[in-house]
Formats: structure tokens, C-alpha cells, sequence
């Protein structure tokens, strides 16, 4: 892991790290990583991964539609409100 | 005194819900400032809800099964109205609008929110010191940790801020601070308590639990938010039974296993001893002792962590300082727009943990890394299954070690991780786990069960605590 992975991995985690915090990200993360290959040394052979463990398969519901929050009360917590709608910041110049 | 008798006693009119709730105020207040195990307390409106239930008793109405008793809820679980942060500057001023299910249906049973407990930011952590709001003390020795995600929990039940405590539990949360605090932690059943308003790190992992001083406290707070919601499609029916009713203390027929990998490398001899004194205990009341094993143990900690981080990163990926939460008023384009508030609401740890997630989940290493988890935790359901048809129930340590002091660990992430060792495996599998107080105070006994035996776990820690009172 160079430090051109680390700025590409906060790229896609939508991080912004500072040039300074690079190395100490690089170094904790290597350390982590280099514990992780362990995992390199248990024979898994035909064993099938386990995403989920209780055994449920696809649960459906009728699709109705239902009381839930209104306008107001959704845009609560937003910073900038405006006109009923989330207002995000541009995607274009 | 046991809590429930309190509310049996408030429920005959014999002890008025407010005059309770004000021993907890007195208490908080005496204390709050040195522990620190509330991020929000909500002392008004607890006296409020407590006045009202007063009179419903007194106008000889019906009231739920909480009957107006305070409980402290971790705050990564929403509360209506009542700011959630999940111990983060992300969500500092965030107040929901809607409640968690197990809020719902606390307050169905006339319970009381005193407060929001402390925990590590986003639940990620073992020692409640990656908290925006700072750590929480251990209330048996304040220069140590309470243990964590869910140490505010804890501590305030250890030092009689609240009876009843939530707790949630993704490798360890509720069972790790019980430990540490000499409390009862239960991580109930994967499923069986619905997870919807709590505030996502895991999915596959995450479950509620409860943390209290007794059992008894435990079992019947259990009852009240267990079973299915339509909210949470993981969610399941729990059989139709109350665990508190089930609680017996007859062991005579029962088989212990004790999974050899619990005590080995890492474990502490101090642990090791305590636990087994446990079991000898368990013994001289009839029950058989036997030996287990678990052989893929040992990659359970490399292997939890990277489902973890895995689905950290992908969970997390909503705060994007829009909708709500931290917010920045610069004037960018929507990719550093999202960047600069992520760097900013997010703490270290945090940060940590998604990198590494992403990096796992990233094309070219999703096999070495996230595909290989999932299949050691085939092996380790496998493990578990064996050993559970060997026996009835699994007893072992719950940490590896007694509480340690605050700022002790924090620097070097990798040894607060091997903190996790023995409870990451059950989050894994989706077991239910229990930890109960030892002979020595800080020091947690691990009993595992299959799912939906939290009656037989629960009971099996009844007898351990007698044994100890």
C-alpha cells in the first residue's frame, strides 16, 4: 500500500485526508493489513462463504403505501432546506 | 434491590414513579461529572412522563410492564425528538424523527428515557475513548476504562444512574462494558430484537442488548423489546414464552462446554482461573463439564473485522452532510463537498475503519480479503454447531483481560482490536452470549447458547450470580 492507494482509497471512501496524515494512515492501515493476511493461512477450500447467518431467505411485503413523515418534519435536520426540497451541493459547474 | 420489585411496588401505588426516577436524578447529579456516562440526559421530561404515570396509577388505570422506571439508552438507537449522536461530531445536533422499535416499545410499557449513554464513535471501539464527547470512567476505578462500544451503558448502571440499560452489541458492545463494570450484558439472538432506528455499523453483526445489575433485570427487559417488527425484515419471531418465567436454576442435566481456544494464548492466567472457579461452581450443582473445541478460532478476529469494516464502509456512506447531520456552508462541488464533511464529522477511528473497508471491498482484493471472511465464518458456524451438539450451552471467559487504564490503548489500534478476541466470534455466528459478574468484580464469564436460548443462558448466569452474592 503506497501512498498513491491511500489517496485513491479515500477518493472512493469520499474522504478528504490532509497531506500530513497520510503517512500516519499508511503506516495504522499497513499494520491492520498485515495482521489481515492471516487469513491467508486457513485452508478454505470448498467451503462456501456465509453472508448471512440465520437462514432467511427473501422476505416480501405487499408494497402499500403508508403514513410516514411529512415534508416538514423530513427536512428537519437538513442544513439547507429550500422550497420543500434537499438542497445538495453541485454536481456541475 | 432488585429494580423489578420497584416496579411491582409502583405499579400497587406503594411507590409513586416520580419519587424513584428523582433517586436516580440525585444520584446522577452527584456523580454524572466525575463518570461521564450520558451524552444527553433528559431530566425534564423523564419527570414529566413520571408524573403523568403516577396519576394513571392513582386514577386506577392500567400501565405497561416498565410501570414508569428510567432507562438509559445507548445513543446509537434513535430517540424522538431526543437528540442521537451515536458518539459522534457527524451527528452532534441531530434529532430524530422518528423512535427504534425497542423505544417504541419501551414506551408502549410506560418505561421512562432518562438519558443517552456514551459510546464509541459510530460503536467503534472496546474502551468508550473514541467518543466526540470524551471517554466515560470506569465506575469501579475511574482511571480505567468501562470497556465499550456501549461503556456509558454500562457505567451507568454500575454506579446508579439508571435500573435498566440498552446496550448494542456488534462484536462485543454490550458483553465488553458488562464485563468491565461488573454488569449483566445479554446479546441476545441475531434477529430476535428488531434493529430498525438503530444506527447501522454492521448489519450482519449488529443486535440490541440489554445491560442491568441482575439476571432477573436482564430477562424481563429482554421480554419486553424482543420478537419480530415489519421494520426490520431481518427480524424474527421469537417463540411464544417469556424468558423471565423460564428462569430455573435446576442444572443437574445439563452439559457445559468449555471451548479450550477461550483460554489460551492472550487470556490472561488471572481470567483463566476466575472463569474456572465458575465452572467448578456449576459442577458441584450437577452439571457435566466438557471439553470443546473450536479450531477455526483463530482467525475469528481477522475475519470479523473484515465483515465489519466491510459493511462499515458501505453503511456509512450515508452522512454525506445533506439530508442531515454535519454540514458545511462551503460553497464546492458535490465530491469535495462530501469529502470535506466526512474529514470533518468523522473522528479518527472511524475513518480508519472505512478506509480499510473500502480498500477490502475494492476491486482485486475482494477475494483475498471480504470473500475470505465470509467463508472462515462458514467454518466457525460450522465450529459452533459442533460444539453446541456436544454440549448444552458454552461457558468461557468474556475478555481477555481486567479493564485497563484509559489512554492506555487508544494509540495503537491493533491491540485494542485483540481486546475483541473471545466476543467477536458469537457476533459471527449470531449466537446469544451473556456475560455475568465473576468472583472478582471486573472480570465477565462468557455463556453461549444456541439461537433463542437466552431463557437457558439467562438461567445458567442465575446461578453463577448466586454462587457469588
Amino acid at each position: 500500500m503506497d501512498k498513491e492507494t491511500i489517496e485513491k482509497v479515500a477518493n472512493l471512501s469520499k474522504l478528504a485526508v490532509e497531506e500530513g496524515e497520510l503517512s500516519d494512515f499508511k503506516d495504522e492501515l499497513l499494520n491492520i493489513l498485515d495482521y489481515f493476511d492471516k487469513l491467508d493461512e486457513a485452508n478454505t477450500e470448498n467451503v462456501p462463504p456465509t453472508s448471512h447467518v440465520m437462514e432467511i431467505i427473501n422476505k416480501m411485503r405487499e408494497d402499500e403505501v403508508e403514513k410516514e413523515l411529512d415534508n416538514e418534519s423530513a427536512l428537519k435536520n437538513s442544513s439547507n432546506p429550500q422550497e420543500g426540497y434537499f438542497k445538495g451541493p453541485k454536481v456541475r459547474d | 434491590m432488585n429494580h423489578i420489585e420497584s416496579i411491582l411496588k409502583i405499579k400497587k401505588g406503594e411507590l409513586s414513579s416520580l419519587e424513584y426516577l428523582e433517586k436516580f436524578i440525585d444520584q446522577i447529579n452527584k456523580k454524572e461529572d466525575e463518570i461521564n456516562a450520558f451524552i444527553t440526559l433528559n431530566e425534564e421530561k423523564a419527570r414529566e412522563k413520571a408524573k403523568e404515570i403516577d396519576k394513571k396509577i392513582n386514577n386506577g388505570k392500567e400501565v405497561g410492564k416498565l410501570a414508569g422506571t428510567p432507562i438509559a439508552i445507548k445513543d446509537s438507537i434513535i430517540t424522538k425528538n431526543l437528540r442521537t449522536t451515536c458518539g459522534s461530531q457527524m451527528l452532534k445536533d441531530f434529532s430524530p424523527q422518528y423512535d427504534a422499535d425497542v423505544i417504541k416499545k419501551i414506551k408502549k410499557e410506560d418505561g421512562i428515557i432518562i438519558g443517552k449513554t456514551n459510546c464509541d464513535e459510530f460503536c467503534m471501539g472496546t474502551s468508550t475513548e473514541t467518543s466526540y464527547f470524551g471517554p466515560t470512567h470506569n465506575p469501579i476505578d475511574h482511571e480505567k476504562v468501562p470497556g465499550g462500544s456501549s461503556g456509558g451503558s454500562a457505567a451507568a448502571i454500575k454506579y446508579g444512574a439508571s435500573p435498566f440499560s440498552l446496550g448494542s452489541d456488534t462484536g462485543g458492545s454490550v458483553r465488553c462494558p458488562a464485563s468491565f463494570c461488573g454488569t449483566v450484558g445479554l446479546k441476545p439472538t441475531y434477529g430476535s430484537i428488531s434493529r430498525y432506528g438503530l444506527i447501522a455499523y454492521a448489519s450482519s453483526l449488529d443486535q440490541i442488548g440489554t445491560i442491568t445489575n441482575t439476571i432477573e433485570e436482564s430477562a424481563y427487559l429482554f421480554d419486553v423489546i424482543k420478537g419480530k417488527t415489519k421494520n426490520d425484515s431481518t427480524s424474527l419471531k421469537y417463540p411464544d414464552r417469556d424468558v423471565y418465567e423460564e428462569l430455573d436454576t435446576d442444572i443437574s442435566q445439563k452439559t457445559i462446554g468449555v471451548p479450550q481456544e477461550f483460554f489460551g494464548e492472550g487470556v490472561d492466567q488471572e481470567v483463566n482461573e476466575e472463569v474456572k472457579k465458575s465452572i467448578k461452581d456449576l459442577e458441584d450443582q450437577g452439571a457435566k463439564i466438557k471439553s470443546v473445541n473450536i479450531p477455526s478460532m483463530e482467525y475469528a478476529l481477522a475475519a470479523y473485522y473484515l465483515v465489519a469494516i466491510g459493511e462499515a464502509s458501505s453503511n456509512l456512506a450515508r452522512f454525506d452532510g445533506v439530508r442531515y447531520g454535519h454540514y458545511s456552508n462551503k460553497n464546492k462541488d458535490w465530491e469535495d463537498y462530501f469529502s470535506e464533511v466526512r474529514r470533518e464529522g468523522f473522528g479518527k477511528e472511524v475513518k480508519r475503519r472505512i478506509m480499510l473497508g473500502t480498500y477490502a471491498l475494492s476491486a482485486g482484493y475482494y477475494e483475498k480479503y471480504y470473500q475470505k471472511a465470509l467463508k472462515i465464518r462458514t467454518l466457525l458456524k460450522n465450529d459452533f454447531e459442533r460444539a453446541l451438539n456436544e454440549s448444552d450451552l458454552l461457558v468461557a471467559p468474556t475478555m481477555p483481560f481486567k479493564p485497563f487504564e484509559l489512554g492506555e490503548k487508544i494509540e495503537d489500534p491493533l491491540s485494542l482490536y485483540f481486546a475483541d478476541i473471545l466476543t467477536v466470534p458469537i457476533n459471527m455466528v449470531g449466537l446469544p452470549a451473556l456475560s455475568v459478574p465473576s468472583k472478582e468484580e471486573d472480570i465477565g464469564i462468557q455463556i453461549i447458547g444456541e439461537p433463542f436460548s437466552e431463557g437457558e443462558i439467562l438461567s445458567t448466569g442465575k446461578i453463577i450470580e448466586e454462587e457469588n452474592q
